[in-house]
């Protein structure tokens, strides 16, 4: 997925970067859905690798 | 009491449509403290559609096809001088709605009497009606269970028997969720197919809202006055889908889908291509399109967010629009392979949440002998067929006392002709049903 680190390694960075503070009691929950999202998305890519 | 029967009573003058008000928003605040469907009970506003209706009875008017007939509608449909929450309690300071929204305005139109509004996960977000405002529904059938969602104040009311009609909204599952775990009929149209004006949106790509009730006629009447209409004659070649969708389904329900094989003399096995590649494409779209909604009050209040939600949704604030392209061309691509399937075939059969309803306290399921949370897997089966947009309507396995299991019969895109014929003819056999 061109350069774009995704889940990115710095949350708060990456969200400050769109305009966003994220609260420190909502990061542990942020970054399981950001896990689970980049899983999706592993998915969804190997079908272009192998389409 | 069926929706024409009713309609019909009201319309010969034999029981007024105050009287039919009056009963349903007792049935409501009788039954609604154990059960939490319900938001908010409009009882002004519903003598006053009622008076309205009786008296064009009284003028030797028509009502219309719903004359009289109570129903209530998830808190994401606009109600004139009300706030329109969407589940969520940074909402309910909301500026009024100005209108009706177009559905409501459909149905009253047709006669029909809106009593209250519904329960839901905040935001639309969700599988469970857990809503850390408003409650958490209880399943009719047993209240220890959830109802189901994120339309599930919708499906509960019907299936407890307060209202014979609600409007619910799906994106991913939200109406057939709820409608299989609390043992009703519910649609999701083909996209598009019904309006969406003054509904609150979640995933705009594949929002739609549809009706629940109790049997198959009433759902058909009620998508008929709500706009719904069909490309096709109502013949069906029915097949049954099978790989993605045959695993992790309880014993009784395959058991179910057998029985309706049996009956249409043998049916297919179906497999559409790379499902879990469309679920995963579907999350990421609704975690995109969600997040990106409601990005301007994450930046400005996110704690003010249901937790449930909250953190889903800056998640999805963060996803690169790059993995949004990548999941909608993967879109394209089922989306074709599935139109390729259905030239041969005009209903397929799945299982709606493929279990029976969780428990509240506990709320998981076992999907292949894991153990999974229900709020993120009750739509494992839904999700991968509203995200490219198919008709489907959500039907009940016929169990008399027993927790109630729910199927899907799913079309190609305006064939909901034929999904309403073989729910009818499903019925009429007694393999479907209100138990």
């Amino acid at each position: 997925m061109n350069d774009v680190e995704f889940p990115p390694a710095d949350i708060a960075g990456a969200a400050a970067s769109i305009g966003l503070q994220i609260p420190a009691e909502c990061l542990p929950g942020v970054a399981a859905n950001l896990a689970a999202l980049a899983e999706h998305l592993r998915n969804v890519e190997a079908h272009e690798r192998t389409a | 009491m069926s929706l024409s029967a009713i309609a019909g009573d009201v319309r010969a003058g034999r029981r007024s449509a105050v009287e039919h008000a009056r009963d349903a928003i007792a049935r409501t605040r009788r039954d609604n403290p154990r059960l939490v469907a319900v938001t908010r009970v409009l009882e002004d506003r519903a003598l006053a559609e009622a008076v309205a209706v009786d008296a064009r009875v009284a003028a030797g008017e028509d009502p219309g096809p719903l004359a009289g007939v109570p129903y209530a509608v998830k808190d994401l449909f606009d109600v004139a001088g009300l706030p329109t929450t969407a589940g969520a309690a940074m909402r309910a300071d909301a500026a009024p709605a100005t209108r009706d929204a177009e559905a409501v305005r459909r149905l009253q139109a047709a006669g029909a009497v809106l009593v209250a509004t519904c329960n839901m996960d905040a935001f639309a977000y969700g599988f469970a009606t857990i809503n850390a405002a408003y409650g958490t529904t209880r399943n009719p059938h047993d209240r220890s269970r959830i109802a189901g969602g994120s339309s599930g104040g919708s499906a509960a009311a019907v299936a407890a028997g307060m209202v014979p009609l609600s409007l619910g909204s799906d994106t991913n599952g939200s109406v057939r969720v709820p409608a299989g775990l609390c043992g009703i009929y519910g649609l999701k149209p083909t996209h598009g197919g019904l309006p969406m004006a003054g509904a609150y949106p979640f995933v705009d790509s594949f929002d739609d809202i549809g009706p629940f009730a109790v049997s198959a006629a009433d759902l058909e009447l009620a998508w008929r006055v709500l706009g719904g209409t069909s490309n096709d004659a109502g013949q069906g070649r029915v097949g049954r889908l099978g790989g993605w969708f045959a695993r992790g389904v309880a014993p009784e329900l395959a058991a179910g889908i057998d029985a309706i094989a049996t009956h249409l003399g043998g049916l297919p096995v179906v497999e559409l291509p790379e499902v879990d590649r469309a679920r995963s494409a579907a999350f990421l779209m609704s975690a995109v399109e969600g997040g990106a909604l409601h990005l301007p009050e994450l930046r400005a209040r996110p704690l003010a967010f249901d937790p449930q939600v909250r953190d889903r949704l800056l998640a999805g604030a963060l996803v690169p629009a790059a993995a949004y392209q990548a999941a909608q061309r993967f879109r394209a691509w089922f989306r074709t392979a599935v139109m390729a399937i259905f030239e041969r075939f005009d209903v397929l059969i799945a299982p709606s949440a493929g279990v029976e309803a969780p428990l509240v306290d506990d709320p998981f399921v076992e999907i292949d002998g894991e153990r999974v949370p229900a709020r993120a897997h009750l739509g494992i089966y839904t999700q991968p067929l509203s995200f490219v947009g198919l008709p489907v309507v959500a039907v009940p396995l016929l169990r008399r006392g027993k927790l109630p299991l729910g199927l899907q019969l799913v079309g190609r895109p305006g064939g909901e002709a034929a999904l309403f014929a073989l729910a009818r003819e499903l019925e009429a056999a007694g393999l479907i049903g209100v138990g």
